[in-house]
Formats: structure tokens, C-alpha cells, sequence
């Protein structure tokens, strides 16, 4: 039991700190901040998050072996220790370092979002190093390391299942990664640079956030065998998911048509009570990534 | 972004596989029943090959018994062992297995003995193919 406990709260945590990670790499790429504090306050958050998922990914992994024995005992068990190396969960986890290490790269302080406060660089000062690459590659390797292990490598139609998955995450990873930069922008920029870059994520949102939830149909229609499955734990926590999908959606949709124009009309206020309900979406995302680290860890959709 | 999109396709390739996920099909005794007097063998059959990682019989709140001393290294469908002398009462087999996907499943089964002991067993050899009910 103890070994289950800590393998899903790493996976937990780690799902939130890879995503967050990805997340505000993808937010850099997408989003001038046009304040250099901002910028610099954003990558250092971005770089924490990923060192920290790192460490849980690693931990997580690390208690694979504990997990298959029932007992804190197994890590030292060689060979429990060699059957989760070859495992899809050692594949996934390499992929997602592998991505992981790319996002700190692209966030290093030397970078061209590490940028000091106020520094404009002299005539003299080499450019600085692009890591827009970095950060795409990065991120598309973590949303693709999910799709490793579990039940989308392991059903009939993994193909269409692992491409689905990777856009259902990715998007994830867009929506997630920049709650935090704009509360940010909306507390340390001047409000008009946060209007805007508000409004140019809400453009793009609209036009993604539309396919985490054709994304997660599809691989519920395929991964589904019939609606018994939602008398199983497994589905009670495919609900619990729809569910805070469903209210995110509300959250976003109160943001776009109504904070984020009262923001732009310097509505008194305004910034606050956008902050609070980003915090309120990030809390609903970390909910649902918890069910996820769950549902995944422990429950099948054929039981 | 042509860069990007080739690594996506590769990244993807990589990661999917062709492997199996499973479920414990049957067991002997089977879960949840009452037996009369205490079953010579305790065997679990499985869909599909895995790798059991815990095969142990507890007694109520009392320490856990190893059923094998060692555990088969290899995948195999069924797995089962001689149980030790049981007296009357509840029991509890708990096991995990590690599917070729690397899911780790757990599972209980329970059983109840209601009458005597069979006689006492030698400990069991890893992998015996004998067949569940």
C-alpha cells in the first residue's frame, strides 16, 4: 500500500511540474512579455518547475520496483529493478527527461528569456542563444513520453491512440503552462502589455482548447469497451475529469467574455478578480491531473 | 517546424509498442468462496503472460506467508504453488504481476475454510503449470 501511495503522488506531482514546465516553455515561444522582470520572473518559474519534475520523475521511477513488490523493500531488488528498466515506464520516463532537460535548456538564464531587468545589450554583446527549438522539442517530447506506457501502448489502435494523446497533452500543456504567466503579467506588467497578451491567448485558446475534448472522446471511444465501465473506479474518475473539464470551461469562458474586456476597459478591480479565477482554473487542472495520476496508476478500462 | 514534426512522428514510433495489458481470469480457490476443508494448491491463471512480482497468503490481521520462495522470472500465464497447512478461517492471497506493458496490477483473492487442514505441503516450485478451476 505504502509504495502505491508515494508512486502516485510522485506521478501527481510530476504530471503537474512537466506540464507546468512544458507549459511556460510553449508560453515564451507563443508570447512576447514585453516587460523584462515579467520575462525573466517567467523562465526562472518555468526552470523550477522543470528541475522539479525531473526529481519526481526520477523518484517516481525509482519506486517501480517497491510498486511491483508491494513493499518499500523492492528498490534493491535487482531484478525488479532490471524488469522496470525494461519496461514502458523506463522508455517513458527517459523521453520525458530527455524533453525535460531540453525545457531547462531553452530556460537557461543565458538564453534569450534570461534577459536581465532593464539589461538592453550593448553593440559590442554576442546575440543571444534562441531556444524556441529547444522549447518545442521539449515540450512535444513530454506530451509524447505519456504515450509510452499505460493503456494507450498497450490497446489495439495505439497508433491513433499515441498521436491522440500527444494533441490532448499538448494542448494541456498550452492551457496549464500559461495560467501562471498571466497572473503574473497581470500583477507585475502595466495592465495594458497584460490586456493584450491576454487577449492573444484567449484567440489562440479558443481555437485549441476545443481539442482536448475531441482528443479525449476519441480516445474514450476507443479505449472504452461499454458504459459498465462507469460503475468501475476507472470511469468514476474518467466523470470526475468531464467534470472539472466542464467547469474549467465555464472559468475560461467567464474570463474571455467578460474579465479579460474589463481588464482592457481598466475596469477597477478587474486584474484581482481575473487572477483569482486563473488560480481557480489551475486548481481544477491540478485536480484533474491528480484523477489522471490515479485512474492510470491503479484502474483499467477493461476491469 | 519540419524538424519538429519529424521528431514528433519519431518520438511517437518509439514510444508505442505492441504490448499487452491483462487481468487475472481465474484462480483456484476462486474468489470469495467457502471451502469445506483447506485447498491442497493456490493457483492464478492469467489472460495473458505477466510476471508475478508478489504471490503471498495472510490470515486475518496476522504477518503475510511467501506461497513460492522464489518467483518465476519468467512470463507465464498461470502461476501456482502447494498451500501451507491452513486451519479454518479467513485468507487473503495477494498478488502483483507486471504486464509486458509494465503496468503493475495488484489484485486480492479471498477464500474461507470452514472445515480441517489438508495434509502439510512442501514448498512450492516457481512456474508449476497446473491448471486453475
Amino acid at each position: 500500500m505504502l509504495p502505491d501511495v508515494l508512486s502516485v503522488v510522485a506521478r501527481a506531482l510530476g504530471f503537474v511540474c512537466a506540464l507546468q514546465a512544458a507549459g511556460i516553455a510553449l508560453f515564451l515561444v507563443l508570447f512576447e512579455i514585453e516587460t523584462p522582470e515579467v520575462r525573466s520572473g517567467v523562465r526562472q518559474l518555468g526552470w523550477r518547475f522543470a528541475l522539479a519534475a525531473v526529481a519526481l520523475v526520477l523518484v517516481h521511477y525509482g519506486l517501480e520496483p517497491a510498486r511491483m513488490a508491494g513493499d518499500l523493500s523492492g528498490v534493491w531488488d535487482s531484478s525488479l529493478q532490471k524488469l522496470a528498466a525494461t519496461s514502458g515506464t523506463a522508455v517513458a520516463t527517459a523521453v520525458r527527461i530527455a524533453g525535460l532537460l531540453l525545457i531547462i535548456l531553452a530556460l537557461h538564464p543565458r538564453g534569450r528569456w534570461g534577459s536581465g531587468a532593464g539589461g538592453s545589450r550593448g553593440a559590442g554583446d554576442s546575440v543571444p542563444y534562441s531556444p524556441r527549438a529547444e522549447a518545442w522539442i521539449g515540450a512535444l517530447l513530454v506530451a509524447t513520453s505519456f504515450a509510452a506506457t499505460g493503456h494507450t501502448a498497450a490497446a489495439e489502435h495505439r497508433w491513433v491512440l499515441g498521436g491522440l494523446l500527444v494533441v490532448h497533452l499538448s494542448v494541456i500543456e498550452f492551457w496549464f503552462g500559461a495560467l501562471l504567466p498571466l497572473i503574473f503579467l497581470t500583477r507585475r506588467a502595466p495592465l495594458a502589455a497584460a490586456a493584450r497578451a491576454l487577449q492573444r491567448f484567449s484567440r489562440l485558446a479558443t481555437l485549441l482548447v476545443p481539442l482536448i475534448l475531441v482528443a479525449g472522446v476519441g480516445m474514450a471511444w476507443l479505449l472504452i469497451p461499454s458504459l459498465q465501465v462507469f460503475r468501475e473506479p476507472y470511469g468514476q474518475l474518467l466523470l470526475v475529469k468531464v467534470a472539472g473539464f466542464a467547469a474549467l470551461l465555464v472559468l475560461a469562458s467567464l474570463n474571455k467574455w467578460r474579465l479579460v474586456p474589463a481588464l482592457e476597459a481598466g475596469e477597477l478591480g478587474a486584474a484581482l478578480v481575473l487572477q483569482r479565477s486563473a488560480a481557480g482554473e489551475y486548481v481544477l487542472i491540478v485536480i484533474v491531473l491528480a484523477a489522471t495520476a490515479a485512474m492510470t496508476s491503479f484502474f483499467s478500462p477493461e476491469a | 517546424m519540419r524538424r519538429t514534426a519529424f521528431l514528433a512522428a519519431l518520438s511517437v514510433l518509439l514510444t508505442t509498442s505492441a504490448l499487452a495489458h491483462t487481468h487475472l481470469a481465474k484462480s483456484n480457490p476462486a474468489d470469495g468462496s467457502t471451502l469445506a476443508k483447506a485447498p491442497e494448491q493456490i493457483a492464478l491463471q492469467f489472460e495473458h503472460p505477466v510476471r508475478v512480482t508478489e504471490f503471498t497468503i495472510q490470515k486475518g490481521a496476522e504477518k503475510s506467508e511467501k506461497l513460492l520462495t522464489s518467483l518465476p522470472e519468467a512470463e507465464s500465464d498461470k502461476i501456482s504453488a502447494a498451500a501451507p497447512k491452513l486451519s479454518a478461517g479467513a485468507y487473503v492471497v495477494n498478488w502483483r504481476a507486471v504486464s509486458s506493458d509494465g503496468h503493475v496490477m495488484s489484485g486480492k483473492l479471498r477464500f474461507t475454510v470452514s472445515g480441517g487442514s489438508a495434509p502439510a505441503a512442501a514448498t512450492g516450485k516457481p512456474g508449476d503449470p497446473a491448471a486453475a478451476h
